[in-house]
């Protein structure tokens, strides 16, 4: 990677095609996203990594001047820091 | 085959340095897009295996026809972040890995009234069958419609006619925007950031699946405004260019603790949470804070950078409990750009409190950053991610503030170190035993280093000495005041911020022999005396040593001078 001018990155790229196509196509790379995005939005794990200022104590991501939020709802998730 | 998204190394290392590139913003906003996309997609696919009383085909042909139209105005829309939130909830749902009061069918018609927010924004006319949830329509950006006589859930019509909004159920109507049950989302602004003030879309707030609607008064809306006027001056272009390029809607939400609290989520990109800031150095701060936040979740969205869910857990400044790799990550970012802000801000206009903020975050976030860059769970590119974000740390560490908050800042990073120790290590048990038998013969410490420690998190409390620092740094002459209102600050740690550290320390002693596990006067004993250093080094065996010789012998030692003995 030191020597690689860009990354590569997991997520298909979709910016270039329209909605319609969106609903028709049948790309291999789109099913391989679909199929990591179900997988990572079924994970209470992946959802708490997703969020901040959150956590499963009373503590706090912001050091003393934020304090921690309250979650009101079961098994989800924040970008967590 | 479609192709991937691809990110040049040099641009992703100057977002690692805090900043971050307009080139570079345009490529995580379009990220974010194409995940956006790949959601709607997975929502099709899930969908298309069951019925809904208001199925999909006919809100995903609206959009068609917007994005014909607008393309651009229809991106804005799919990546609101309530849309995001929505999404993002849904699919959860319906995976069965989270429960919800509203039937399926109502969420999966919000597609609908996003598609309406599109439709209307691009000017398409239309007539399309949208879902009532508790009484409400919610249009993503646009606003909420409360429909008199309708069920919790129902089923309205949407209308766009010649650039009229309307909606019916039964014999009522709502027409947009004058009428009464329509409550618009306002627009704050700041030069090239303006934000939606989101105090009324039932998705704002991911913390909860949908929240009621929480009105500002014009006062409150006038007051927020003029708060991000303000500190938007403060910002600078960095941080400044990634909040327009990146942060669509800022969402009022209360204090929590009476504190002010401040949140975002990948879920909920664009999105920040803040509570109203007391001045606008802290609003500043908060968007600073944030936006690192959401520049971080965008890319991790695209590539990543860590593994999540492994069992590391490590020190982190910002918080009171032991914290996972990402976490270490989300929280170094975070916090080079608050030092970053606050570095800025001691330039333009010095004072203790940017002195005090600054060191007290580099200082504590290059320590963090050099342990996060040596942990294996971290992607390669996280790792040329965290080696940038500590190189460019490094290069702030020669900066030298006032005498007065290097010291303080210092003490509070002593203080939250050796706290978060004495609440989650425990030292080796057979090597505290013979630390008690020595110190029980009269003998002196054996054993050099102390015996090593194990992680067991325990619950944990905020340390107030920190916020007492911060007062009296800002507001030395009313510090007696306003020190009244920490509540759980003791009077040893008023003396000890006070700079009476003898007061301090035989007080601390005093509460300590009240309260032998009171972990706070520990460490206020050890920043108070400067015999009693072992007890910000290795706190955890100093306590574990003094309750052993209690268990023994039924007598307390004295704390100083057991304290004493271990640093010995």
């Amino acid at each position: 990677m030191q020597d690689a001018p860009e990354v590569s990155c997991e997520l298909v790229d979709l910016t270039g095609i329209s909605l319609d196509e969106l609903r028709h196509t049948g790309d291999e790379s789109v099913a391989a996203s679909v199929c990591t995005m179900l997988r990572d939005v079924s994970d209470p794990i992946q959802r708490n990594a997703r969020m901040s200022n959150v956590s499963d104590t009373d503590s706090t991501c912001s050091g003393s001047s934020l304090p921690e939020r309250h979650d009101e709802r079961e098994p989800l998730p924040l970008i967590t820091c | 085959m479609l192709s991937r998204h691809r990110l040049p190394l040099r641009s992703i290392d100057r977002l690692a340095c805090g900043g971050g590139d307009d080139e570079l913003l345009t490529l995580l906003s379009n990220g974010q897009f194409s995940s956006r996309l790949v959601g709607l997609r997975a929502l099709l696919e899930l969908a298309s295996a069951q019925q809904f009383l208001l199925g999909i085909d006919e809100a995903w042909d609206l959009l068609v026809t917007a994005q014909q139209k607008s393309p651009e105005r229809v991106r804005e829309v799919l990546l609101l972040p309530q849309v995001g939130v929505w999404l993002a909830d849904l699919l959860r749902r319906m995976r069965g890995t989270m429960e919800s009061t509203e039937p399926l069918w109502v969420g999966v018609g919000y597609l609908r009234c996003v598609a309406v927010a599109a439709a209307h924004r691009c000017a398409v006319e239309f007539s399309l069958d949208v879902p009532v949830s508790r009484g409400l329509i919610s249009v993503p950006s646009l606003g909420i419609a409360t429909m008199p006589g309708a069920r919790p859930w129902d089923v309205a019509r949407a209308e766009n006619i010649s650039g009229r909004l309307s909606f019916s159920c039964g014999d009522h109507a709502v027409r947009v925007p004058d009428d009464e049950n329509w409550s618009p989302v306002r627009r704050i602004g700041a030069g090239a950031f303006t934000p939606l003030l989101d105090d009324v879309e039932p998705h704002r707030d991911f913390r909860a699946q949908q929240v009621e609607p929480q009105r500002l008064a014009e006062g409150d809306v006038a007051r927020w405004a003029g708060g991000l006027a303000e500190a938007w001056t403060l910002l600078g272009t960095a941080h400044a260019n990634a909040l327009s390029a990146l942060v669509s809607t800022i969402v009022p939400v209360p204090e929590v603790n009476a504190k002010l609290y401040s949140g975002s989520s990948a879920d909920a990109y664009g999105a920040v949470l803040m509570s109203e800031p007391p001045d606008s150095a802290a609003f500043a701060e908060v968007l600073a804070h944030e936006v690192q936040h959401t520049k971080l979740a965008a890319l991790a969205t695209m590539e990543p950078l860590c593994a999540i869910g492994g069992p590391a857990r490590h020190y982190a400044p910002w918080r009171d409990d032991p914290r996972p790799i990402s976490g270490l990550l989300q929280g170094v970012y975070a916090f080079l750009g608050v030092a970053d802000f606050w570095r800025e801000r001691r330039v333009v206009a010095a004072s203790a409190r940017a002195d005090f903020e600054f060191a007290y975050w580099c200082g504590q976030t290059t320590h963090t950053a050099r342990i996060l860059r040596e942990c294996r769970e971290l992607t390669k590119l996280g790792r040329r991610f965290a080696t940038v974000m500590a190189a460019r740390l490094a290069q702030w560490s020669p900066i030298r503030v006032g005498a007065l908050p290097r010291r303080e800042a210092r003490l509070a990073a002593q203080d939250h170190r050796a706290t978060w120790r004495a609440r989650h290590l425990t030292p080796d048990p057979v090597a505290v035993g013979r630390l008690a038998d020595a110190w029980l013969a009269g003998e002196p410490r054996p054993g050099n280093p102390l015996p090593p420690s194990m992680l067991t998190p325990r619950p944990t409390t905020p340390p107030v000495r920190t916020e007492l620092r911060r007062i009296r740094l800002w507001e030395p002459a009313g510090f007696a005041e306003h020190a009244a209102t920490v509540p759980t600050a003791t009077a040893a740690d008023l003396l000890h911020v006070e700079g009476e550290h003898e007061a301090a320390a035989r007080q601390y002693a005093a509460d300590i022999a009240e309260r032998p596990h009171d972990v706070p006067a520990w460490i206020g004993l050890g920043l108070s005396d400067p015999a009693a250093g072992a007890l910000l080094r290795t706190p955890e065996v100093v306590l574990a040593l003094h309750a052993e010789v209690l268990r023994r012998t039924g007598v307390a030692p004295d704390p100083r001078a057991i304290a004493t003995w271990a640093g010995e």
